[in-house]
């Protein structure tokens, strides 16, 4: 990379530091507004070069079928759903960008992409709306701390949100899962219909679309789907939402937007005279140099750990626990989601010929939580809920018996299979945090952090339910050979990390307002789930975007009145 | 627009947009093209791989030669080709080889102690190993291993070869195409369930 002298002696509106889901959108959203604005984006370029949804396996070196290729280099990052051959190098090394963990409490950090838009490229595009009974349940249950806004202060950035990306849902009605503005839904199969019947019959829980951010009618020049499959490999109709050709690109077309790329954020630079941020340090991937950078405003959109890395490792004299934390919160309440556990079971009689052409419904079903709902009794085995991810497949017959051309024949004996799966949330813990691990450095000089996370008695309650209700609605659908998917050992830990610098109305127990800003430094803000107070159970990729563009609104009516 | 360093991500406002109308393979053409202008895709781009490849595309290199099986190289190619008809042309045996040369020891040791398995009981019973079998003969011992009692080693190793096999095979170009891959990555629309139930 070469940075210009220009872009060394300029000093920018604002710093971003991330070009993912909540990166982007500060980027768009200020630069649009005609804030000067420039992206410190740790990966490298990406392009529709790089996407390869099209690509068939016979033409990858190995077919996505060697796993060892990726044993030194990325024996973390290839656990995540999404990594495959095709797009590996999306991925960092995990040999050069190290991380540590407590002695018994093994933690896989995953997703850690290393191209511009960062998880969007590779995220599951399931975009579900939290409510008031998700962000207030600490005032229920007086566990952690309640979120300082309401759905109110979120429903019209939701709406905002949705419009852009392009949200394709079915409209359900149900107070604990508010609707969004949907295009009009992928259809159901006869499977999930038959499901979705049955259970709302049974038990009267509600199975639906999973709402997702994939095109059914074509939006601001993507186009709709076109039934390929792969999305996670990208989309040369730009129809699922990636920041790399909506919100990135807005904003770098705006004029006002520098993306830097392969510049990996080490610390946020403060003045000290003023206690206000002044730039930020970061290191060229390319040529190992340290460069620095100068904004009037930054903000932290690196994603969870990395950006509570930054604010450790921005430790000062006047900071010595880290950026804007006299409450010692920081690294502290760190959650992810419990993923996984659940139950599947076959369906022959839904059986149609298995076959590797499309089209492919690029989403599956979502079981709407059911448990510690609004208006029910509250469990006493557990605090907070879970909702379901469902996949109906039509599988090959792998394990026909024989060989030769009657073995070919019995391969395609339909094999038909409903997996559900829950997804709940994590009760945020004081005893769950990061720290620096002063140690060990990456492969730029960076101290790592170490991880110390472990699940308690309420989460294995809720994967514990979760398996139960699974097979229970599966046995109510009818379902054969009901298998159960309990927890494993190591939990599988998706891309929901949230926490460590979280939002709160009191500075002695959090590290930022309601609008994402430190309360200790006014210009300074973390825009990404960092600032999440709880985790709830739906995926957070849309709050995510939702929380920071009210944020980026805030921002700029504090700029125009001299606030910050 | 200032200077973005190192590269800007794609982006226009103005590009290609989609309906639902049948796509034609002409179309798809006529709208690749437009998009590799419009996205500066490279000529190399992958999809453009998926439409054209041909089959047996993998190559077939007259100076090849095994990196891992090496003498069994030739066991190998007759198991496959009696387990998986087709296999031959499809050059499942030398994909097999490509992946256990860079698999783990574990892996390697375990593919290569049930290859073993099978040409013991080839010899036993026939004292000529698997490559040499007629026809009928291969067929005969294929039959036995694949109805040994279960959990047995014989039983275990035909499972171990064939899940290979059929692996190598149903990932190359003729064997997806069986199973009903097609180059047409373009659908317009998906099926709905008929079903009375569906519009409960």
């Amino acid at each position: 990379m070469n940075l210009s002298t220009n872009q060394a002696q300029q000093t920018y509106d604002v710093l971003i530091v991330g070009s993912g889901a909540s990166g982007g959108w500060a980027a768009k959203r200020l630069s649009e507004a005609g804030l000067k604005v420039a992206i410190l984006e740790a990966g490298r370029p990406q392009s529709a070069a790089n996407f390869s949804e099209h690509t068939p396996k016979f033409q990858l070196k190995y077919r996505n079928m060697a796993p060892e290729i990726y044993s030194k280099s990325r024996p973390i990052q290839s656990k995540v759903y999404a990594f495959s051959e095709y797009t590996a190098d999306w991925y960092c090394d995990d040999s050069q960008e190290p991380y540590t963990t407590a002695q018994g409490k093994p933690y896989n950090w995953l997703g850690r992409t290393r191209v511009v838009g960062g998880r969007m490229n590779i995220w599951g595009r399931i975009c579900l709306r939290y409510n008031d009974w998700d962000m207030k349940a600490p005032l229920r249950d007086g566990y952690g701390e309640p979120w300082p806004l309401e759905y109110k202060d979120l429903a019209p950035y939701y709406d905002l949100v949705e419009r852009y990306i392009g949200v394709n849902g079915m409209a359900e009605g149900l107070e604990e899962r508010p609707d969004g503005v949907y295009q009009p839904p992928f259809p159901l199969t006869c499977l999930e219909t038959h499901f979705r019947n049955r259970v709302k019959q049974k038990f009267g829980r509600t199975t639906t679309l999973q709402p997702t951010a994939v095109l059914t009618q074509s939006l601001n020049g993507r186009g709709a789907c076109h039934y390929c499959g792969p999305c996670e490999r990208g989309c040369m109709t730009r129809s699922y939402f990636n920041p790399v050709f909506t919100t990135v690109a807005d904003a770098v077309l705006s004029g006002n937007c520098t993306l830097i790329t392969n510049a990996m954020a080490y610390q946020v630079l403060m003045d000290p005279d003023r206690n206000r941020a002044r730039g930020v340090s970061y290191i060229d991937r390319n040529t190992k140099e340290t460069r620095e950078i100068n904004g009037r405003v930054v903000i932290l959109c690196a994603q969870t750990q990395e950006s509570v890395r930054i604010l450790l490792n921005s430790a000062t004299p006047q900071h010595p626990g880290g950026l804007a934390n006299a409450s010692g919160v920081l690294g502290h309440y760190f959650t992810n989601h419990i993923a996984n556990s659940g139950a599947s079971g076959e369906f022959q009689e839904f059986g149609s010929k298995p076959s590797l052409g499309g089209p492919v419904r690029p989403a599956g079903v979502y079981i709407v939580p059911f448990r510690n709902i609004k208006g029910q009794a509250p469990r006493k085995d557990f605090l907070r809920t879970y909702g379901y991810e469902g996949y109906a497949s039509v599988d090959f017959n792998w394990s026909a018996p024989g060989y030769g051309e009657a073995y070919k024949k019995a391969l395609h004996t339909p094999q038909v299979t409903f997996s559900i799966g829950g997804w709940g949330e994590t009760l945020p813990r004081f005893d769950n945090f990061v720290e620096i691990d002063s140690t060990v450095k990456d492969a730029y000089g960076i101290p790592v952090i170490k991880i110390h996370m472990s699940d308690g008695e309420n989460e294995d309650a809720i994967s514990k339910d979760e398996v139960e209700s699974a097979a229970e609605m599966l046995d109510a659908a009818g379902a054969k050979n009901i298998r159960l998917h309990p927890k494993p050992a190591i939990p599988y830990r998706p891309n929901h990390e949230a926490g460590m610098a979280r939002m709160g109305s009191d500075p002695k127990k959090s590290i930022l307002n309601q609008y994402q800003q430190a309360h200790e430094i006014r210009n300074l803000f973390v825009m990404d789930a960092s600032g999440f107070p709880t985790n709830p159970s739906p995926n957070p990729a849309l709050t995510i975007m939702a929380v920071c563009v009210r944020s980026c609104d805030y921002l700029m009516e504090e700029l125009k009145r001299g606030e910050i | 627009m200032p200077e973005n360093s190192d590269a800007s991500p794609i982006g226009t406002k103005s590009h290609t947009s989609f309906s639902t109308e049948v796509i034609s393979r002409r179309e798809l053409s006529t709208r690749l093209l437009g998009l590799t202008a419009a996205f500066s895709l490279a000529g190399s781009h992958p999809a453009w791989g998926s439409l054209l490849a041909s089959a047996g595309s993998d190559g077939a290199d007259a100076n090849w030669k095994p990196l891992f099986l090496r003498a069994n190289y030739e066991a190998v190619q007759s198991l496959a080709e009696a387990i998986i008809p087709g296999s031959t042309n499809a050059l499942v045996a030398r994909f097999i080889d490509l992946l256990l040369s860079v698999d783990n020891p574990a892996r390697q040791n375990r593919f290569l102690e049930a290859l073993s398995a099978i040409q013991t009981e080839s010899n036993r019973r026939f004292d000529t190993p698997f490559q040499k079998l007629s026809p009928t003969q291969s067929d005969s011992l294929l039959a036995m291993v694949s109805t040994a009692p279960e959990g047995s080693p014989l039983l275990s190793s035909f499972e171990e070869l064939r899940r290979w096999i059929a692996d190598a095979y149903y990932s190359s170009e003729p064997g997806m195409m069986e199973l009903g891959w097609t180059h047409n990555m373009f659908f317009r629309s998906l099926p709905s369930c008929t079903l009375p139930e569906a519009n409960l």
